[in-house]
C-alpha cells in the first residue's frame, strides 16, 4: 500500500517545497509566481535599464517618463494582478461540502488530529496521512498559542489561532511523503514542530482509516508485552492514548500508530526504536520547552522494552 | 567669483571629488565685531559635562545619529549571530533560548533604536538649516526626547544583562507573549523600554511638524522649500497618527501581564488578534516611515550630483502625501494567513498593489532627474545608485507579496525576510550611508575617503545581494521564518550558508566605514565651501556652520538657493543680510512664519541651554524602570521628579506682548511669541492634539472590534451606570464651553481676572468628570470581560487627558495670582482651550458610548 | 496658495474616509456581529463609491483645468500640479477600494 512512498519526508529534497507543487493549491500558487517573477523581473530589468540609460542621456527627461512609469505601468500591472490573484485565491479556497474533515489542533510543541470528527472520529497526531485527489478540509484550531499550518508542497499556509477554528481546504494531487512545519513562532521549540503528510491512493487510503480507526496492533511477540507493561506502570497512559490499551488521555499525542509514522518529535527525527528510546529518557534535551517530562529513570531494559513495544505499533 | 554650477555642462566630468579647497580669506574671515561677540556668547553651546544641557539641534541631532548608529552595530552584530548558527543545519552554537533573544533583540532593535532615531537624527539636525532657522521651535522637547530614547534603549539592553531579554519576536504576538505563556519579565523588558524609547519619536514629529510649517526663512514658501521637508513633514504626520496604535497595544498588554486584565483571552471575550491589529496599524506605516526619510535624502543629494534641480517636484509632493495616506490601508497585508474573510483579504490586497502607484512617480522622478545632465559619481551616488536597485526589487516582491495566494505560501517563509531587508535596507539604510558621506563634512569640517567609500559601497552592495538575495528562493524551498536550526538536505543547507557569507561580506563593508570615518577625523582633508556643489541653505558656512547656523537669516526666493541667488554665495556668510542680525534682548531667536506662504509673521524666542529635559527624563525612566522591577513606590518618586522637570521647563517668564524690529526690509516690526493660530506653539499643541486623538481613536478601534467580533461576551458584559455616563455627558459640554471661553478671552484681551476664574471653574469641572465617569464605571467588573476591561482604559485614558487638564488649568491660574503674566501674554490659556475641546469632546464620545455599551444587569 | 494646499490634501483625506467605510462595511457584513447583510453591503458600498467617486473626479478635471491656466513660472504652479496627481492617485485607489466589494460574491469569495 505504501510502495514507492519514502519511509519519512526528512532529507527528501523537495518534500517541503512550494517549488515542488504536489498539491492543487500549491500549483495554483506556482504557476503564479512563474507569472509574476517573469513579469515583475522584467520590470526590474526595465527599470535598471531605464537608469543606466538617464544616465547616459544629457537630454531632459519629460513628463510622460513619470507619468508612465509611475502611473501607467503600476496601474496595468495591479490590475492584471488583481484579476489574476483574486481567480487563483477563488479557486483555493473553494469549499466542498463532500470533502473529508480533519481537525487538527496546534499544542507546543505537536500536532493533534482527528479524522472525520463527526463521523469516524479517528485520532492520530504528528503525520496526517490524506487521499490523492480528494479534497480535505482542514478545521484548524490550537490549545495554547498561535501556530500555523504550512505543508509548501501542498498548499498554503492557515494560521492556528486560539478560539477560532480556521478552515484550509487542501487536495493532494500526488502520492508521496511530504513535510510540513509550523510557520508561526510558538515558542522555544517552534523550529521543532514539524511533521509529515502521507498522500496515498484513495482506496488505500480508505483502507488505512478503517484499519486505524481500530484497536492498536503491536506485532503480536510476547517480549514486547513486557514493554506494553512499562507503558501502563509508569502512568504514560496519563498524557498518551493508545485504543485497546489506554483510552481517554488528550493530554500527549495519540500513539495508536506511533511506529508506522516516519518520524518522531513532530517530525524531527527518523522513527526507530534507538531514536524513540533516547527520546522517552531525555525528550527535555531534545527538544527544550516540550511538555513531556524526561522518563530518565527508567532502567536500560525496561526502556528497550517500552520503545521496542511502541516501534511496533502500527 | 562666478558661479560655475550654471554654465553648461562641462565635455569632460569634473573630478567625482569635487570639492575646492578654496584659499583660505576669499570666504569666511570678516571682521568681528564686539555685537558678533555677543550673538555668539548667546548661541555658544555649553562645554565640558554642562554640554549635557544643551538644547541645541545640531547638538541634539548629532546625539541621535551617533546613539542610533551605535545600537546599529549592535543589532548588526546580533545578526551576524543569527546568521552564523544557521549557516549550517542543526547547528549548536547558539541554543533556542538564546537564539530566539537573538533574533527578537535584532529586530527590535533595529526597528525601534536604530531607524526612527536615526532619521529623528538627520531630521533634528537638517531641518533649521534647509529652512533657513537658528534652532527647531521647540529644542527642549527635542532634547527631552533624545534622553527617553536613550534611557529606554538602556533599560531594553539592559535585559541581557538580566538574562531576561524578550524572546517572542519583535512583534511580540499574544497569546504567546501573555504572562500565561512568557513568564519572567523579557517581554515587560520590551514593552516599558520600548514605550519609552518611542516618546521620542512622538515629539519628534510634533517638533518637525511645528518646525517646518512655522520657522522657515521669508519668502521660503511651501513651494520653495527643499524637497525633504515635504517628505519630512508627511513622515512627522505618519508617525503622529501610526505611533499611537502601538502604544495602544503595549499599554493592553502591559496590562495584561500586570494586572491580569484579559483583553486577548479568548475565554473572556478577548481576542489574540486585537494585539496584531493594533501592531499591524502602527507597523505598517513604521516602515513607510523609515523608507520615506531615506527617499527624501535620495530626492535631496541626487540633483546635486547631476547638477539640476529635482524633476517633477510638484509629481513628488504629490507622491509623498497620498504615500503617507495610502500606508494607513495596507496593515491587515501581515494577517493574510489568520483567517480573515476573503472580502476582507481583498480589500487590503488591493490597497497593498495601490501603494506602488506613488512609490514609482517617486522612482521616476529621480530616473528623470538623473537624465537632466551627466552626473557625476560619487561615493554617495554609488549609495543612491545602490538604492535604485535593491529598493525597486524590494517594491517588486513586495507587490507580489500582495498577492494573497502567493503571501500564503511565503509569509512567515524566508521570503518575506528577503522582502524586508531589500526594502528596508535598500529604501533606507543604503541611502543613509550615502547621506552619512554626504554631511559628514557639514558635522567634522573634513571629507571622507573616496577610495575607502568606494570599497565600503562595494562590498556592502556584494555582501547584501548574496545574502539576501538568496533567501527569496530558500523561503520560496519552504524554510519558515525564526527558526533557530533547520533538517539537513531539504535544500536550505547551501543557500544559507552562502547568506551567512553574503552577511559578513556586508559587515566588512559597514566596517570599513567606521575605519574611515574615525581615520577622517584627523587625517581627511577639509573640506572647502559647498563641498558637493549643493544648493540647499545648510552648505551657507564653511567648512562648519557656527552654532547660530545663520548670522542673518536671509529671504528666500528660490528652491535652490544657493544656486540662483548670487548674494548668498558672493559675499562671508556672515555678512550676508537679513532678519535678525540685531540682538538686543540678547536672546536666541529666529523668524517665525504663516505656514504656507512663508511671509515672516513673528519673532520665535528660543529656549538657552537648561537641565529640565533631562531631569523630565530621568524621572519617566525612573517611574519606568521601577515599575519593571516591581518597586511602586520608587515609581512614584520617579513621577514627582518628571512632574517636577515639567513644571521647572514650563515656569518661565513669557515673551509675547512686545513687538521688535526684525531687521527685514524697511524695518519691518514683528512681535514676539504671537498669541494666535500663527504660534508655534499653538501648531504644536494642534499635533499633540491630533497624538491625542490618534491614541483615543485606538482604544475605540479596539473597543469596537471586540464588539463585532465578540458579540456574545460584548453583550454580557455589565453596561455602565447610566445617570453617571449622562452627567459626564453634560460636564463634558461644560468642559468645551469653559474652554473655549478661555481661549476667546485670551483673543479678545480680556482680564486676567476672568481668565483666572475660568482656569479655577475649568478645574472644578474637570474633578467633577473624573468622579463621574468613575462612578459610571463602578459597577463594571473590568475583569469580567475584554470589553469590560477596554472600557476601563477608555476611562482611564479619559482621566489621564482630565488629569493633566486639572495641572495645567491650575498651573495658568497660579501664574497669574503670583503675577507672572502680563497683558497680552494669554498663550498657556489659548493653547489651554484648545487642549480642553479636544479631551470635551474625547470624554463626550467614551460618555455616549458607556451610554449604550453592554447590557444593564 | 492656502488652497492650493487644500486641494492637494482633499482627495487623498477623501479617500481615507472611502477606505475607512469600505472596512466598516465590510467589517459589519462579515464579522460574527454580522450587522449588515452581505448583499446590502456591496450596495451601500457602491453608493458610497459613486459618491466619492464623482466627487474626486469632479476635483480632478477642476484641478486640470486650474493647471491649465497656472504660468509655468507661477510660484504655486507645483501645488497645483501636485492637486492634480493627488486627485488623479486618489481616485485610483478609491475604485481600487471597490474591487474586492465589485468581484466576490460574499464574504468567503
Amino acid at each position: 500500500m505504501e510502495r514507492d512512498i519514502p519511509q519519512s519526508a526528512l532529507d527528501i529534497y523537495g518534500a517541503q517545497s512550494a517549488l515542488e507543487p504536489a498539491g492543487f493549491g500549491a500549483a495554483i500558487v506556482f504557476d503564479l509566481t512563474f507569472a509574476m517573477t517573469v513579469a515583475f523581473g522584467t520590470v526590474f530589468v526595465g527599470v535598471m535599464l531605464l537608469v543606466w540609460l538617464a544616465w547616459r542621456r544629457d537630454r531632459p527627461a519629460r513628463h510622460w517618463w513619470v507619468w508612465s512609469g509611475g502611473i501607467v505601468l503600476p496601474v496595468v500591472s495591479i490590475l492584471v494582478l488583481m484579476v489574476a490573484s483574486t481567480a487563483a485565491l477563488v479557486a483555493m479556497t473553494r469549499s466542498d461540502d463532500t470533502a473529508l474533515v480533519v481537525d487538527v489542533t496546534g499544542h507546543q510543541f505537536w500536532w493533534d488530529l482527528v479524522y472525520d470528527p463527526d463521523g469516524l472520529a479517528v485520532r492520530d497526531a504528528n503525520e496526517m496521512v490524506l487521499p490523492a485527489g480528494r479534497p480535505v478540509t482542514l478545521r484548524l484550531q490550537s490549545a495554547d498559542v498561535i501556530h500555523s499550518f504550512w505543508v509548501p508542497s501542498l498548499s498554503g499556509k492557515m494560521d492556528m489561532i486560539p478560539g477560532r477554528v480556521n478552515t484550509l481546504t487542501l487536495t493532494a494531487t500526488e502520492p508521496g511523503r511530504y513535510r510540513g512545519q509550523c510557520a508561526e513562532f510558538c515558542g522555544l521549540s517552534h523550529p521543532r514542530m514539524a511533521f509529515e503528510v502521507v498522500v496515498l491512493e484513495p482506496a488505500a487510503f480508505d483502507r488505512w482509516l478503517i484499519r486505524t480507526a481500530g484497536e492498536a496492533r503491536d506485532a503480536a511477540r510476547p517480549e514486547l508485552l513486557r514493554g506494553r507493561q512499562v507503558f501502563i506502570d509508569y502512568g504514560c497512559a496519563a498524557c498518551h492514548a493508545v485504543r485497546g490499551v489506554a483510552t481517554g488521555a488528550r493530554l500527549g499525542p495519540d500513539l495508536t500508530r506511533v511506529g508506522a509514522r516516519g518520524s518522531l518529535g513532530a517530525g524531527m527525527w527518523r522513527m526507530n526504536q534507538g531514536n524513540l528510546a533516547g527520546w522517552i529518557a531525555d525528550v527535555g534535551d531534545m527538544k527544550p520547552g516540550a511538555k513531556m517530562p524526561s522518563y530518565n529513570h527508567l532502567s536500560g531494559p525496561d526502556l528497550r522494552a517500552v520503545s521496542a513495544w511502541l516501534v511496533s505499533l502500527k | 567669483m562666478t558661479d560655475a554650477r550654471h554654465d553648461p555642462p562641462p565635455a569632460v566630468p569634473p573630478r567625482s571629488d569635487a570639492y575646492e579647497t578654496a584659499p583660505k580669506g576669499a570666504r569666511e574671515t570678516a571682521p568681528k565685531g564686539a555685537r558678533d561677540k555677543d550673538f555668539e556668547q548667546v548661541w555658544a553651546t555649553p562645554d565640558g559635562a554642562r554640554a549635557l544641557s544643551s538644547v541645541s539641534h545640531r547638538v541634539v541631532g548629532k546625539r541621535f545619529l551617533i546613539t542610533g548608529f551605535i545600537f546599529f552595530l549592535i543589532a548588526g552584530i546580533l545578526a551576524l549571530l543569527v546568521r552564523l548558527q544557521l549557516m549550517v543545519p542543526e547547528n549548536t552554537f547558539l541554543d533556542s533560548e538564546t537564539y530566539n533573544q537573538v533574533f527578537t533583540m535584532h529586530g527590535t532593535i533595529m526597528m525601534f533604536l536604530f531607524a526612527i532615531p536615526m532619521l529623528e537624527g538627520f531630521a533634528v539636525y537638517l531641518i533649521p538649516l534647509m529652512i533657513g532657522a537658528r534652532d527647531l521651535v521647540f529644542p527642549r522637547l527635542g532634547a527631552f526626547g533624545y534622553y527617553c530614547y536613550l534611557f529606554g534603549g538602556i533599560i531594553v539592553l539592559s535585559s541581557f544583562v538580566f538574562d531576561a531579554a524578550p524572546a517572542g519576536g519583535w512583534f511580540m504576538y499574544v497569546p504567546l507573549s501573555t504572562s500565561q505563556y512568557t513568564q519572567g519579565l523579557s517581554a515587560d523588558f520590551w514593552l516599558i523600554g520600548i514605550t519609552l524609547a518611542e516618546i521620542a519619536s512622538v515629539t519628534a514629529a510634533i517638533e518637525i511638524i511645528a518646525s517646518i510649517l512655522c520657522s522657515r526663512a521669508p519668502g521660503m514658501s511651501l513651494t520653495r522649500m527643499p524637497i525633504l521637508m515635504w517628505y519630512l513633514l508627511v513622515t512627522a504626520f505618519m508617525i503622529a497618527i501610526g505611533f499611537p496604535p502601538l502604544i495602544i497595544g503595549s499599554i493592553l498588554l502591559e496590562a495584561e501581564r500586570l494586572l491580569g486584565l484579559p483583553f486577548f483571552d479568548i475565554t473572556q471575550g478577548g481576542d489574540p488578534l486585537l494585539w496584531q491589529h493594533l501592531f499591524w496599524l502602527f507597523g505598517h506605516p513604521e516602515v513607510y516611515i523609515i523608507f520615506l526619510p531615506g527617499a527624501g535624502m535620495v530626492a535631496t543629494m541626487l540633483p546635486v550630483f547631476v547638477g539640476k534641480p529635482l524633476f517633477g517636484y510638484g509629481f513628488a509632493v504629490a507622491a509623498v502625501v497620498t504615500m503617507g495616506f495610502l500606508s494607513f490601508g495596507l496593515w491587515a497585508h501581515h494577517m493574510f494567513a489568520t483567517g480573515l474573510p476573503i472580502l476582507s483579504l481583498s480589500l487590503f490586497s488591493a490597497a497593498s498593489t495601490m501603494v506602488a502607484v506613488p512609490t514609482g512617480v517617486q522612482i521616476f522622478c529621480f530616473i528623470a532627474t538623473l537624465s537632466l545632465a551627466r552626473p557625476r559619481l560619487t561615493v554617495p551616488m554609488y549609495f543612491i545608485l545602490g538604492f535604485l536597485f535593491i529598493f525597486v526589487l524590494g517594491g517588486l516582491t513586495g507587490v507580489m507579496l500582495a498577492a494573497v495566494p502567493f503571501n500564503l505560501q511565503a509569509h512567515d517563509s524566508y521570503f518575506v525576510v528577503a522582502h524586508l531587508h531589500y526594502v528596508l535596507i535598500g529604501g533606507f539604510v543604503f541611502p543613509m550611508f550615502g547621506a552619512l558621506y554626504y554631511w559628514v563634512p557639514h558635522f567634522t569640517g573634513r571629507m571622507m575617503s573616496e577610495r575607502l567609500g568606494k570599497w565600503a559601497f562595494w562590498l556592502m552592495f556584494s555582501g547584501f545581494n548574496l545574502a539576501f538575495f538568496m533567501m527569496h528562493l530558500t523561503g520560496l524551498r519552504g524554510m519558515p521564518r525564526r527558526i533557530a536550526t533547520y533538517p539537513a538536505d531539504l535544500g536550505w543547507d547551501r543557500l544559507n550558508m552562502l547568506s551567512t557569507f553574503g552577511a559578513f561580506v556586508l559587515a566588512a563593508g559597514i566596517a570599513v566605514f567606521i575605519v574611515d570615518f574615525f581615520r577622517h577625523r584627523h587625517a581627511g582633508p577639509k573640506a572647502g565651501h559647498d563641498p558637493w556643489g549643493a544648493a540647499t541653505l545648510e552648505w551657507l558656512h564653511t567648512p562648519v556652520t557656527p552654532d547660530y547656523n545663520f548670522r542673518a537669516i536671509p529671504e528666500i526666493r528660490s528652491r535652490e538657493p544657493l544656486w540662483d541667488q548670487p548674494e548668498l554665495t558672493d559675499r562671508p556668510a556672515t555678512e550676508i543680510a537679513g532678519a535678525l542680525r540685531d540682538n538686543a534682548d540678547h536672546r536666541r531667536e529666529t523668524i517665525g512664519c504663516d505656514p504656507v506662504t512663508g511671509a515672516p509673521v513673528q519673532i520665535l524666542r528660543l529656549p538657552h541651554p537648561t537641565w529640565f529635559p533631562l531631569i523630565a527624563a530621568l524621572g519617566l525612566a525612573v517611574l519606568f524602570g521601577a515599575t519593571l522591577a516591581s518597586l511602586y513606590w520608587l515609581s512614584g518618586v520617579g513621577a514627582g521628579i518628571a512632574l517636577a522637570g515639567f513644571t521647572g521647563w514650563v515656569w518661565e517668564p513669557s515673551d509675547s506682548g512686545a513687538v521688535r524690529d526684525s531687521g527685514i526690509r524697511d524695518g519691518l516690526e514683528l512681535p514676539v511669541n504671537v498669541v494666535n493660530r500663527h504660534s508655534h506653539l499653538y501648531v504644536g499643541n494642534m499635533a499633540m492634539i491630533l497624538i491625542l486623538f490618534a491614541l483615543f481613536a485606538s482604544l475605540l478601534f479596539a473597543g469596537m472590534y471586540l464588539w463585532n467580533t465578540q458579540p456574545l461576551s460584548a453583550d454580557a458584559t455589565q453596561r455602565p451606570a447610566r445617570i453617571y455616563a449622562l452627567l459626564t455627558l453634560g460636564l463634558a459640554v461644560v468642559v468645551f464651553t469653559l474652554s473655549w471661553m478661555i481661549s476667546r478671552s485670551v483673543l479678545l484681551g480680556g482680564p486676567l481676572m476672568l481668565t483666572a476664574m475660568l482656569n479655577v471653574l475649568l478645574a472644578v469641572i474637570v474633578a467633577g468628570v473624573a468622579l463621574t465617569l468613575t462612578l459610571a464605571l463602578v459597577p463594571v467588573d473590568p475583569w469580567s470581560s475584554a470589553f469590560a476591561a477596554v472600557g476601563w482604559t477608555l476611562a482611564a485614558y479619559i482621566g489621564a487627558l482630565l488629569a493633566v487638564m486639572l495641572y495645567w488649568t491650575l498651573f495658568n491660574a497660579l501664574r497669574k495670582l503670583v503675577g507672572a503674566v502680563g497683558p497680552g501674554q494669554g498663550l498657556p490659556d489659548f493653547l489651554l482651550g484648545s487642549f480642553g475641546k479636544a479631551a470635551a469632546v474625547m470624554t463626550a464620545i467614551t460618555a455616549a458610548a458607556f451610554l449604550f455599551a453592554g447590557t444593564p444587569q | 496658495m492656502t488652497a492650493l494646499v487644500v486641494h492637494v490634501a482633499r482627495p487623498i483625506t477623501l479617500w481615507a474616509l472611502h477606505f475607512i467605510a469600505i472596512y466598516a462595511l465590510i467589517s459589519a457584513a462579515c464579522a460574527p456581529r454580522a450587522l449588515l447583510d452581505v448583499q446590502v453591503m456591496r450596495a451601500v458600498a457602491g453608493l458610497v463609491t459613486l459618491g466619492a467617486g464623482l466627487l474626486v473626479l469632479i476635483w480632478l478635471f477642476a484641478g486640470s483645468r486650474r493647471l491649465r491656466h497656472c504660468a509655468a513660472s507661477a510660484p504655486e504652479r507645483p501645488l497645483a500640479t501636485a492637486a492634480v496627481w493627488s486627485a488623479t492617485i486618489s481616485a485610483l485607489a478609491i475604485l481600487l477600494n471597490l474591487w474586492p466589494v465589485a468581484i466576490l460574491a460574499g464574504c468567503s469569495g
